[in-house]
Parts: C-alpha cells; structure tokens; sequence
C-alpha cells in the first residue's frame, strides 16, 4: 500500500472568497514511502491547496485522501494523521508560535502530550538535524529567514513525522537561505529516509527530486521522473512555466539544423555537468 | 526609532532572584505589595527598604538601571509628594504659613511616606519580577499559578497561548510598522510635520496596511497551529516543567515571615507613637 494515495480529488473554495472556482480538480496520484517528489505549478495552479487538503486542514469536496490508510476526514485519528505528515509554510514569521526557538520547536510534541522528557530529548535531536542547536536560546526576529525554516523545519521534525510537505517553503528566502533549505531537505531525505513532498515554482529544486507533479488549473499536467518532464519542454512553456537553463539552452540547440546535422541531442537534461558534456561532443563532432 | 523595543524589560543574568522560581517570584511580588501598603510605621518602612536593597543587591541590576526604570513614575510620584504636602491638615500649628498654603508636620511625613511608598512599590515589583524574569517564564507561571480557575469555566491555557503569541509578535509587527512607513515615506508619505491631530492621521496608511497583514499572520499561524497538532490546551504536556526547590520554598517563607512579623509589629511601633495614617 503507498504511504499517501490521494484519489479524484476535488476541492473549490466558496465563490465570494475567489473566484477563481475549483482549485483542485478530479485529482488522483500515489506517492511511496521514501520517495522525493516535486510538485510544479504557477501561482493559483491549486498546489497549495492541495498541500492542506493532504492532512486535512481542508476537507475535500469529493473523492478521498489516505495517509498511510488513514483517512483525512476521520476526526478520530487527525492527530494521528497530522503526526505522521507534517508541512512546512512558505512565510517564515508566520508559522512561528514562541519568542524561543527550543520552546517553539517543543509546540508539536507538547500539544500531542509526551513526557517533559521525550520531548527534550526531540527537540535536541531536531535542532540537531536542521544544525541550529547553537541558537536555542535566541528569539525568531533575531534570525535570518533561513534560519527561521529551518526552526519551522525543526518544529515539523520533532513531532516525528513520516513524510514533510514543503509548503513554497524557499519562495521567500535569498538564495543563501534557499540554498541552506534545499540542503537540509536533502538530508532528511537521504539520511532520515523521510518521504518529501516539494511545492515549488523552481525549476532547479524540482529537479533534484525523484518524481514532478505538474499542476495546471488544478488538476495534473504532466506526472514523471524530472528528465521525462523536463522533455516536454513546449508543454511547460504552454503552463507558464520555465524549465531549467540547461534545458532551455539543448532545446534551443536541438532546434537548430546545424546542429541537427552533427548529433542528435537527447531531451530532457537538466543538469549542468550533463549539458557541458555534450556541447564538448557538439563542437567536435564532424558534420 | 522602534528596534530597541524591550520586551517586558527582562535583564539576563545568573543572579539567585534570576534562577528562582517565576512561581514564587510572583507570589513574592503579591506579597510585597501587600506589605508597602501595610507598612505604617518608620522602623516598619526602614525594614522594609533594608529588604529591598537587598534584593537590589542580590539582583546583580545596577543602580543606573534600576533608576532608570523609574523614570515614567518620577511625575505621579512628585504630584503624589506635594498633593499629600500642601493637603494634609494636623493637629499643631503649621510649620509655614503663607496665603492659602498651610504646611504642617504630618503634611511632610506623609509626603515622604507617599514617595517612598511609590517608589519602593516600583522598584521592588520591577527587580522582583519583571527585571529578572522573561516574558515567557511570567506567562509560564502565570499560567500555572491560575490553573485552578480552570474548574470554574476560566479558559487559562488559552488566555496564556495569547499572550505567547502576543510576545512572539511584537518584535515582527515592530519591523513590520517600520517597513510600511518606509515604503510610504519613499511615496511622499510625512509623519513628522503638522499639529497632532495631522500627525496622527498620517498614520491611518500606516495601519491599515498592519492591520490587514495582521489579520493574514493570525490565519497562516493558526493552520500553522493545526497541522502541528494543535488542539487547545486539553492532553497538553510541557517540555520545562516547573519544580519549586528547597530555595524557592525557602525564599517565599522567609518572606512571608518578614511579612507577618512586619505586620504585628505595627500596633507596637505605633504604640511607641511611630504610627502615620
């Protein structure tokens, strides 16, 4: 059975609120324990709203989502649910509760009631995992906005959960900050098995992950590993999307007759090394 | 002008008042205020100033914060002095007589007696509490302390989640409100120039923009709340618990004592005609 299955779900927000109309439409997709899957969309493509029907916060119009067989509108076992799934935010102060970070990272498992020191114990390990261990003691405004998702990370982590969602968590940082995020996203994937799930609009974070997601007006445009999606370079074009550099510049390329001529590109590269590798086979190949 | 906000004017420091309790700090506070206002006599006031300074010393605060910290009391304090100076009628002949001004003897104790009374009210609950307790250990103990209330339909936890949460936010509305001036001041935006009432309707574009975000910080952090598990304050454990030690029970009965020995004291010192009203 995989971890998350989320089946023909649809969900609209009430008309006066947006008028957009449905957000999420007939959406279906599984997602296995352990996996790093990106989901791509602009802005109102229905991806955060899909990020709060995942636990729960909001309810589905129609169809269902399971969390490792638990379903989101079983009221019995939300707390159970949102243990084993938790979610990153995309505004760093926003998602903060206590003036000091231990304390807020403590917020999870106090509000689940474990022993004082189960709970210690959690949040050394947590701040340990995101490396902010040194800044227990500080108060949010005192830190960078990187450092902030980290202890929003943290926060997330020490309640133990199986799988993070990545709410646009980096969509307000510098590119230090993102980098440091992207950083620790990668660890908790590689180094604490745990599943993640990447909402983003950026083309090179979606591409470090296992499997895109593309959202297009709610429901899913294109759904494959980065090098598939990135293939369909037109089709992410016609979304209003961009693809990665690399991609764009061996699309643009592949084009091109002369190029066409003296070797036949392969699609959906998006890494740079990969793409330096064959401009060198461009330029000596012989025509 | 706003980023030197302090919050609840906590002084870090290792000093004993600082590791005590927040519990007992602030029992000891309640009961200090009981006692300035039960203290009549001079040898009673006298004791008692003797325990302030010691807690002063003991705090580690220095002299120059701590006088600083009456600043905002000087002027009701020095109104409080010369009300109590000029309209206190005695039983004697005036001291000064002029015009309509009368100066008594009583007039001039109690005016001392006002002074100190204010001023020792001020500095004791400031070094006593607020000086050497963060924002977050008074709002802990507050909530602990309160906990009873809870049968009687007080929604507790929730009051202290608010204030939390308040704590938490200030700093960021702070940077928040200076943001929006900024931006309104690079449009032509002027908060200094112009009478009050002028100034304060310069500020309406500043607040209608705080408010609203406000409004969206309180949705973002309450699904925040949620998908951490939150559900009021029902099955909540805490990470630091409190645990009154041998200290704290000893401060807060050797402070009580003083308390009680002060108060039967009084009848005695009066009787030896100490006694003011």
């Amino acid at each position: 059975m995989p971890f998350l299955s989320v089946q023909d779900l649809s969900f609209s927000y009430p008309a006066e609120q947006n008028g957009v109309g449905v957000a999420v439409d007939r959406v279906s997709f599984t997602v296995e324990k352990g996996s790093f899957v990106a989901i791509l969309g602009h802005n109102g493509s229905g991806k955060s709203t899909l990020a709060k029907l995942l636990n729960g916060i909001l309810i589905p119009e129609r169809g269902e989502v399971l969390v490792d067989g638990i379903r989101t509108t079983d009221e019995d076992r939300i707390l159970e649910l949102r243990r084993k799934i938790g979610i990153v935010f995309q505004n760093p102060d926003n998602q903060l509760v206590s003036s000091i970070v231990e304390e807020d990272v403590a917020f999870g498992p106090e509000n689940v009631g474990m022993p004082p020191k189960v709970i210690a114990e959690r949040v050394e390990e947590a701040l340990n995992v995101v490396r902010m261990n040194e800044y227990r003691r500080a108060a949010p405004h005192t830190l960078s906005g990187g450092q902030k998702q980290r202890v929003a990370i943290a926060g997330v982590l020490a309640l133990g959960p199986e799988c993070i969602v990545f709410d646009e968590s980096t969509a307000m940082l510098d590119p230090v900050g993102r980098a440091e995020m992207m950083e620790v996203i990668r660890r908790l994937y590689k180094e604490h098995s745990i599943t993640v799930l990447l909402i983003t609009h950026y083309m090179e974070e979606a591409a470090k992950a296992e499997r895109v997601i593309v959202m297009n007006d709610g429901a899913i445009a294109l759904d494959g590993t980065p090098k598939e999606v990135f293939s369909e370079v037109e089709t992410l074009w016609k979304l209003g999307l961009d693809v990665p550099q690399s991609t764009e510049l061996l699309h643009l390329l592949s084009a091109d007759e002369r190029v066409q001529e003296r070797i036949q590109l392969p699609k959906g590269i998006f890494e740079e090394t990969e793409a330096a590798r064959l401009l060198r086979r461009l330029f000596e190949a012989r025509p | 002008m706003l980023k030197d906000v302090t919050l609840g004017q906590y002084f870090p420091g290792q000093s004993p008042l600082h590791r005590l309790d927040p519990r007992a700090k602030i029992l000891g506070t309640i009961l200090y205020i009981v006692l300035v206002f039960f203290a009549r006599s001079f040898p009673a006031y006298a004791a008692l100033l003797a325990a302030l300074i010691v807690l002063c010393a003991v705090s580690g605060i220095s002299l120059k914060l701590i006088l600083k910290g009456l600043k905002p009391v000087v002027f009701i304090a020095a109104f409080t002095a010369i009300v109590n100076l000029f309209w206190t009628a005695g039983e004697g002949a005036p001291l000064v007589e002029f015009w309509i001004v009368r100066i008594y003897p009583e007039g001039i104790y109690s005016a001392i007696f006002m002074l100190l009374r204010i001023l020792s009210l001020v500095i004791g609950t400031s070094v006593l509490l607020t000086y050497t307790t963060t924002p977050m250990d008074l709002t802990d103990a507050l909530e602990r302390l309160l906990k009873p209330l809870k049968f009687i339909g007080v929604p507790v936890h929730e009051f202290a989640m608010m204030m939390t949460i308040a704590l938490r936010f200030v700093p960021t509305l702070v940077e928040e409100t200076q943001k929006i001036m900024n931006a309104q001041k690079a449009r032509g935006a002027d908060f200094e120039s112009g009478n009050l009432i002028r100034r304060v309707k310069s500020l309406i574009p500043v607040l209608i923009p705080l408010f609203i975000s406000s409004f969206r910080r309180a949705d973002d952090l309450a699904i925040a709340m949620e998908c951490r598990c939150y559900h009021g304050g029902k099955g909540r454990t805490r990470m630091k618990e409190l645990h009154l030690r041998f200290g704290d029970v000893l401060f807060l009965f050797s402070f009580a004592a003083f308390g009680v020995l002060l108060y039967f004291s009084t009848p005695f010192f009066a009787s030896m005609g100490f006694y003011i009203k």
